[in-house]
C-alpha cells in the first residue's frame, strides 16, 4: 500500500502501516494515518502541519483509497458509470 | 460504480472483466501511427455465427464491457448484430471510432443496439488530425460526427495520442472539448508499434515527459475540471512521482497505478479470433490461442494469459528492476516497453524514471536500431542512451515544438514553474 506525501503528492512506501516514511521524491517524511482517521483528526493535523513544517518534517496524513479501475486501453472510450 | 472498477471479488479470481474487441482490421482511415496497420481486412475473420458464440464466451467468464475496434469497427455488416449481442448478454457495449463515415444511419444502428459510449479518436486540429490520420477531411467528419453523437442517448468521449504533432494542439483541443459537450478525455503516448515504428521522430522522447506532465496537470486542473471533463491517462502516461496523485482518475482519493492489467483483468481480441492479454500487444509474442480452436476460458489457463496473470519483480529489468515502485508498478503498459526494447519489464516513458534520472544531471533518449517487419501489431527495436541532460541531439527540445506551435514562451515558462517538483 502506498500513501501520499503531504509536501509533495508523490507516493511513498511505509515499511509497517503508521510508521513513518520517507517521501523518494522530495525527502520529506510523515507518519500516515488510515483514510477513516484522516477525516477525523483533520483539525489536529492541520495545526500539526504547520508545526511539522518549522520541524523540516510532516505528520501527516492521507492513505488510499483501495478502490481502482481498469484503465480503457487502445484510446478507447473512458470509464462511465452504468446508469 | 463503475463497470471497470475492480471488486475484492475480481482480485480473488483475476478474471477478466473488459474485453476490447477488433471485430474487422477493414478501415477507412490510414493513421500514420495505427499498431495493427489497419486498411484492409484479415483473410479470416470470424463469422457473425463465430462472433455471437464469442459474446456468449465473454459473458461467460464475466467480463463486464465490451469495447468495439477496428480498423473500423462499423465497416464489418454485421457489427450492429456483435453490438446488440453484447447488450443482450448483459454486458456493456462500447465503441471507439475515428468516425469518418459514422453515418446517422450507423448511428441509429449503434443506438438501437444498446450502445453506451462512442469514444472518437482526435489527433490534434484540423490538418495536424488529418495528416496523422492519412485523409484530408477527416477532423471535419469526426468533430460532425460527435456533434449528431450529442444528439442520440450515446455518451460521448474523446480521445487522442500524444506525440510531436498533437502536442502543440492540446490545448486548442481541450476547448474543442467543452465544446462537444465531451464527458471524458483519454489521452495515450504514441507508441512505436506498426505504422508509428516506421516514424520514430513522431515520438516523445522519455525526457519530454518533464515537460509533458505539468503540461497535463494544467490542461486537467484549469481546462478540464472546471467543465466536468474527466480526465484519464492511458496505461502508458504515469506513472508515480508528484503527478500520480493529480492525474490518475481517483488519485484525490488516493487510487494510483497498480500494474498492468494485460491478460489479468483486460482482454483483446483479433479479427480472426486470436486472443491476447490486451489488444495493444504484439501478436507473434502475446497471442494465447483462436477461439477458433479453444474457448475464451480455456485460454485464460494457458500461456500466455497465465503467466500475464501472476506476473513479479522477477518480470523486471534494467531501471525497473531497482525502482522504488517496482513490485507495484512492475514496469507500467506491457505492451509500450515490449513495443520500445522487445521485451516487458524495463520502461522508459515513466515520469519517476524520468525525474530520478533529471535529479543525476542525465536523461535518456531512445535510438531506433531496428526496423518494423510491416506486419500487424508489430515491431522495431530500440536502445536507450542515458546521457547528460545538455546533450545535443538533432530533435528540438518539446517547449521549441510547443512555442512553434502557438504556445508563448512566458506562458510554457508559467506552467512549468508551477509545477510541483
Amino acid at each position: 500500500m502506498l500513501v501520499t506525501c503531504p509536501k509533495c503528492r508523490s507516493h511513498a512506501r511505509p515499511k509497517e502501516p503508521g510508521e513513518e516514511v520517507e517521501c523518494p521524491h522530495c525527502g520529506a517524511t510523515f507518519v500516515p494515518q488510515s483514510q477513516a482517521r484522516k477525516w477525523l483528526v483533520r483539525g489536529g493535523v492541520i495545526l500539526g502541519l504547520g508545526a511539522a513544517a518549522a520541524a523540516g518534517s510532516a505528520v501527516v496524513v492521507d492513505c488510499e483509497d483501495p478502490q481502482a479501475e481498469v484503465q480503457p486501453v487502445y484510446g478507447l472510450p473512458a470509464t462511465f458509470d452504468p446508469d | 460504480m463503475s463497470v471497470r472498477a475492480i471488486t475484492p471479488g475480481d482480485r480473488e479470481t483475476s478474471g477478466p472483466i473488459y474485453c476490447v474487441w477488433e471485430i474487422t482490421l477493414a478501415c477507412d482511415l490510414g493513421c500514420r501511427h495505427c499498431g495493427s496497420r489497419a486498411g484492409q481486412q484479415r483473410p479470416e475473420e470470424l463469422t457473425t455465427g463465430e462472433c455471437l458464440e464469442v459474446v456468449d464466451q465473454l459473458a461467460k467468464v464475466g467480463v463486464r464491457e465490451v469495447t468495439l475496434i477496428g480498423g473500423e469497427a462499423y465497416l464489418r455488416e454485421d457489427w450492429g448484430v456483435i453490438a446488440a449481442a453484447i447488450d443482450e448478454a448483459g454486458m456493456i457495449c462500447t465503441i471507439t471510432t475515428g468516425a469518418r463515415n459514422l453515418t446517422d444511419e450507423r448511428l441509429e444502428t449503434a443506438v438501437r443496439a444498446g450502445v453506451t459510449a462512442i469514444s472518437i479518436s482526435l489527433d490534434g486540429l484540423g490538418g495536424t488530425h488529418d495528416a496523422q490520420r492519412g485523409a484530408r477531411g477527416s477532423f471535419d467528419a469526426a468533430v460532425d460526427a460527435a456533434r449528431r453523437i450529442g444528439d442520440t442517448p450515446i455518451r460521448l468521449g474523446v480521445n487522442t495520442q500524444i506525440n510531436r504533432l498533437s502536442l502543440p494542439e492540446l490545448d486548442g483541443l481541450t476547448a474543442l472539448l467543452v465544446e462537444l459537450g465531451v464527458e471524458a478525455w483519454q489521452v495515450q503516448l504514441t507508441v512505436p508499434m506498426g505504422r508509428a515504428a516506421d516514424r520514430p521522430g513522431l515520438l516523445l522522447q522519455p525526457y519530454d515527459l518533464l515537460t509533458l506532465f505539468p503540461l497535463l496537470v494544467w490542461l486537467k486542473e484549469t481546462r478540464l475540471d472546471p467543465a466536468g471533463i474527466v480526465f484519464h491517462p492511458a496505461n502508458n502516461v504515469g506513472y508515480f512521482g508528484p503527478y500520480e496523485a493529480r492525474l490518475r482518475r481517483g488519485g484525490e482519493r488516493g487510487a494510483y497505478w497498480r500494474g498492468c492489467a494485460a491478460g489479468k483483468y483486460v482482454l483483446g481480441l483479433e479479427a480472426d479470433g486470436t486472443i491476447k492479454g490486451c489488444p495493444s500487444l504484439p501478436t507473434t509474442a502475446y497471442a494465447g490461442g483462436n477461439l477458433r480452436d479453444i474457448e475464451v476460458v480455456e485460454a485464460l489457463t494457458r500461456e500466455p494469459l497465465q503467466r500475464m496473470q501472476g506476473r513479479t519483480t522477477a518480470d523486471l529489468w534494467g531501471f525497473c528492476q531497482e525502482c522504488y515502485y517496482g513490485e507495484i508498478c512492475l514496469a507500467g503498459c506491457t505492451w509500450t516497453s515490449h513495443a520500445v526494447l522487445g521485451r516487458p519489464g524495463n520502461n522508459p516513458y515513466c515520469i519517476h524514471r524520468a525525474l530520478e534520472h533529471e535529479k543525476q544531471g542525465l536523461r535518456e533518449r531512445l535510438v531506433k536500431t531496428e526496423a518494423a517487419p510491416g506486419e500487424p501489431f508489430d515491431v522495431g527495436r530500440f536502445e536507450v542512451v542515458l546521457e547528460p541532460d545538455e546533450a545535443s541531439d538533432s530533435t528540438p527540445s518539446l517547449v521549441d515544438v510547443l512555442s512553434e506551435g502557438g504556445w508563448s514562451r512566458r506562458e510554457l515558462a508559467r506552467i512549468l514553474r508551477a509545477d510541483p517538483t
